[in-house]
């Protein structure tokens, strides 16, 4: 069961996150309470964990050999809390199997991370490109995929096709980009 | 694809092996313009990260309200003032009186669009139902599909919806069918997908047909197009139909 799970999460199935998003939403809050009492931020937390989850699934990152999913987003979704908080996790959490601990308090960090400001100016210049370039760069940059999925994916005649396409988009992006840069 | 092209592209997709890993430093510290190609495709890279992380939150926010609240979580339901309750109600009558009137005056606009023309329900041939036939009320599953042939599609959705527990492939498939009559073409979309990973086989390439009528319907024509592919590409299922809309979209 959980392995369909896993592979309807990898080809990147909105229906699967929900899936699993519904499934261990109380448990986990119920799990966290014991370090922070405020349901809506254990919520706000257990929707990164769980998007976080997706995305490596989609990206083909996952590596649940020795884990569940279930533990996957209690270990991230611990992490993150504490990322949040801005408080180290205790000694206790990191001991067992430390380097996967470490690991995930890391991957925790950098997805809290606050964005800087040419961040922002690039994520509001993406917002003018049309919806077929955002969908192709959502393709190559989020979803990992190769120039040849992405032809069959969008039903291009040729790979070099896609490649100018994806070419005139970053071109675009980046006229919009300096645009902002020069006029903020 | 040049050189730099190709260890730019294998970079992004993790594939670099240690000796094009030193190649690209190399090009890095050594020309400036590839340094900027480099950095900027890596803020695009983080850009469409979090423009995704942002919509899969907001989807996810959503699906909050649809949760049956257990005890906890009513309890934090029910600390809001009754002013503020009072409010919500308020705002939700406005709302579905809006939605009504718009309903009621774009019904021509809507099925007048170009994509409905080739939509028509699915015919139930999964639970034959005779006239005369005692219907136990408990067969709830039965009295679904009642309510599914005589167009009652609001009572089916919801009649689907306490059999889908103990059945999920061809009820996934007719719940997406009652979705997408309610006019909720997201969550049918939702549901023909569902189906498309259970057991089910019979209906496959109508359950791809029918998502990818939700989607186009909807206004989502990248997505449409895709399933159509999808659909082309496995069988012959409605053929002309799908290269017509091909052609149209293109």
């Amino acid at each position: 069961m959980s392995d369909i799970l896993i592979e309807r999460l990898k080809s990147g199935d909105k229906a699967a996150l929900e899936d699993v998003y519904k499934r261990y939403r109380d448990p986990f809050v119920q799990f966290a309470k014991r370090y922070h009492g405020d349901q809506e931020l254990l919520y706000d937390i257990y929707q990164d964990a769980t998007i976080a989850l997706f995305e490596k699934a989609v990206q083909g990152k996952l590596q649940l050999d020795k884990s569940s999913i279930k533990t996957y987003l209690f270990s991230i979704g611990k992490f993150m809390l504490f990322t949040k908080l801005k408080k180290e996790p205790p000694r206790s959490e990191i001991i067992e199997d430390q380097e996967v601990a470490l690991g995930l308090f890391e991957e925790a960090q950098s997805f809290m991370e606050e964005p800087d400001q040419q961040l922002v100016f690039l994520r509001k210049a993406l917002t003018k490109l049309g919806e077929k370039c955002r969908r192709v760069l959502e393709l190559y940059y989020y979803e990992n995929k190769s120039m040849k999925e992405i032809q069959q994916l969008l039903d291009y005649n040729h790979t070099d096709v896609v490649k100018s396409h994806k070419s005139r988009c970053m071109k675009s992006l980046k006229e919009h980009f300096e645009h902002k840069n020069i006029t903020r | 694809m040049d050189n730099r092209e190709i260890i730019l592209d294998r970079y992004f997709k993790g594939l670099l092996s240690k000796e094009e890993q030193l190649n690209l430093e190399e090009l890095i510290r050594t020309d400036p313009d590839f340094k900027e190609e480099f950095e900027f495709r890596k803020l695009t890279q983080k850009a469409v990260i979090l423009e995704k992380r942002e919509e899969l939150k907001g989807f996810l926010k959503e699906l909050d309200n649809e949760i049956v609240p257990d005890g906890r979580t009513r309890q934090l339901v029910a600390r809001p003032s009754l002013l503020k309750v009072a409010a919500g109600l308020a705002a939700i009558l406005v709302v579905a009186a809006l939605i009504f009137q718009l309903g009621n005056s774009n019904e021509e606009t809507v099925n007048s669009d170009s994509f409905l023309s080739y939509y028509s329900p699915y015919p139930n041939v999964v639970s034959p139902i005779t006239r005369g036939d005692e219907i136990n009320p408990e067969d709830i599953e039965k009295s679904a599909f009642i309510a599914y042939e005589s167009k009652n599609y609001g009572l089916a959705d919801s009649l689907f919806s306490q059999v889908l527990p103990f059945q999920q492939d061809y009820v996934s498939f007719y719940k997406g069918i009652s979705k997408f009559e309610l006019g909720q073409y997201d969550s049918a979309a939702k549901y023909f997908d569902n189906y498309l990973y259970s057991e089910g086989t019979q209906l496959r390439d109508q359950a791809k047909w029918y998502m990818a009528l939700s989607y186009l319907v909807k206004g989502d024509t990248i997505k449409g197009k895709e399933e159509l592919i999808r659909l082309r590409k496995s069988s012959g299922y409605k053929m002309d139909e799908v290269e017509r809309i091909l052609l149209d979209l293109e």
